[in-house]
């Protein structure tokens, strides 16, 4: 179980941030077709960063309390709280198409604007009965792996 | 940048103007648009169904459906279809969520992909 935030810049190399979050998200107790759905969202709200949100931005990742929580962050701040589409938009090559997916394949996902920087945050619960019991409790007296 | 998908020609049992194809590697937003030239630059005048065996791809997001989707349009055109065979449970997923998976023709492997391009084929 892992319980301490993990950071990393959005670049080109895709590949290797998905295997960065896989990783975290096996660690965190996430499995099967839910580490598929947040490995596909969160590489979206990624290659959104780099089709809309001005190329750069960071990818950080965390878990508390069962939840765990993807945040993507770009540099530009144009995105706002609620951009989310509830129905699939007709276009796909528009940012909301992306949007939509995230919201489709995660729990939750909220936008949150501060100036010159808007986060997508994606939450997966993390199922209770993974292989690593009780893996919230264990997790903090843990050592980070 | 994701290592550019590797398109390998398969030879099978079928007609001339059936291309099959595998893939390997992982298909996002960096590589999507070299996949698209790849195929088009294997695609020859004669071909009208696409093939495509994606046993070797262990990842596809959105950019890479939009480029498939590109590539179908190009065999829609010429009356074929596009068959997408051996889809891995992360790929599978995005095709469904996205609706999109009804675009193509999916099919679980290459020996099922054959025979639906030869029953196609097949003058009525």
């Amino acid at each position: 179980m892992v319980d301490h935030r993990r950071q990393w810049p959005i670049t080109d190399d895709l590949a290797a941030l998905r295997e960065n979050i896989q990783r975290y998200a096996v660690q965190a107790g996430l499995t099967g077709p839910r580490l598929d759905d947040l490995v596909i969202a969160a590489n979206e709200a990624a290659i959104n960063v780099l089709e809309h949100g001005g190329g750069a931005g960071t990818l950080a990742i965390s878990c508390d309390g069962g939840v765990l929580a993807v945040d993507v962050a770009d540099h530009v701040g144009v995105l706002r709280p609620g951009a989310v589409p509830s129905e699939r938009p007709s276009g796909r090559g528009d940012r909301g198409f992306g949007l939509w997916l995230m919201g489709e394949l995660c729990d939750s996902v909220t936008i949150d604007r501060v100036p010159g920087q808007s986060t997508i945050r994606l939450s997966m619960q993390v199922d209770d009965g993974a292989a690593d019991g009780d893996a919230a409790s264990l997790g903090r007296s843990a050592h980070p792996v | 940048m994701t290592a550019a998908v590797v398109l390998t020609p398969v030879s099978a049992p079928v007609a001339d103007h059936v291309l099959v194809v595998a893939l390997d590697g992982a298909l996002d937003y960096t590589n999507a648009e070299r996949l698209r030239q790849d195929v088009e630059a294997a695609l020859g005048e004669e071909h009208r169904e696409l093939v495509l065996d994606l046993s070797g791809v262990n990842f596809c997001d959105s950019t890479g459906i939009r480029i498939l989707l590109s590539v179908r349009k190009l065999i829609q055109e010429r009356n074929g279809a596009v068959t997408l065979a051996s889809l891995n449970a992360r790929l599978a997923r995005i095709f469904r969520v996205t609706g999109l998976i009804s675009a193509f023709i999916v099919v679980p492997g290459l020996a099922e992909a054959v025979d639906a391009v030869s029953a196609r084929s097949t003058p009525r």
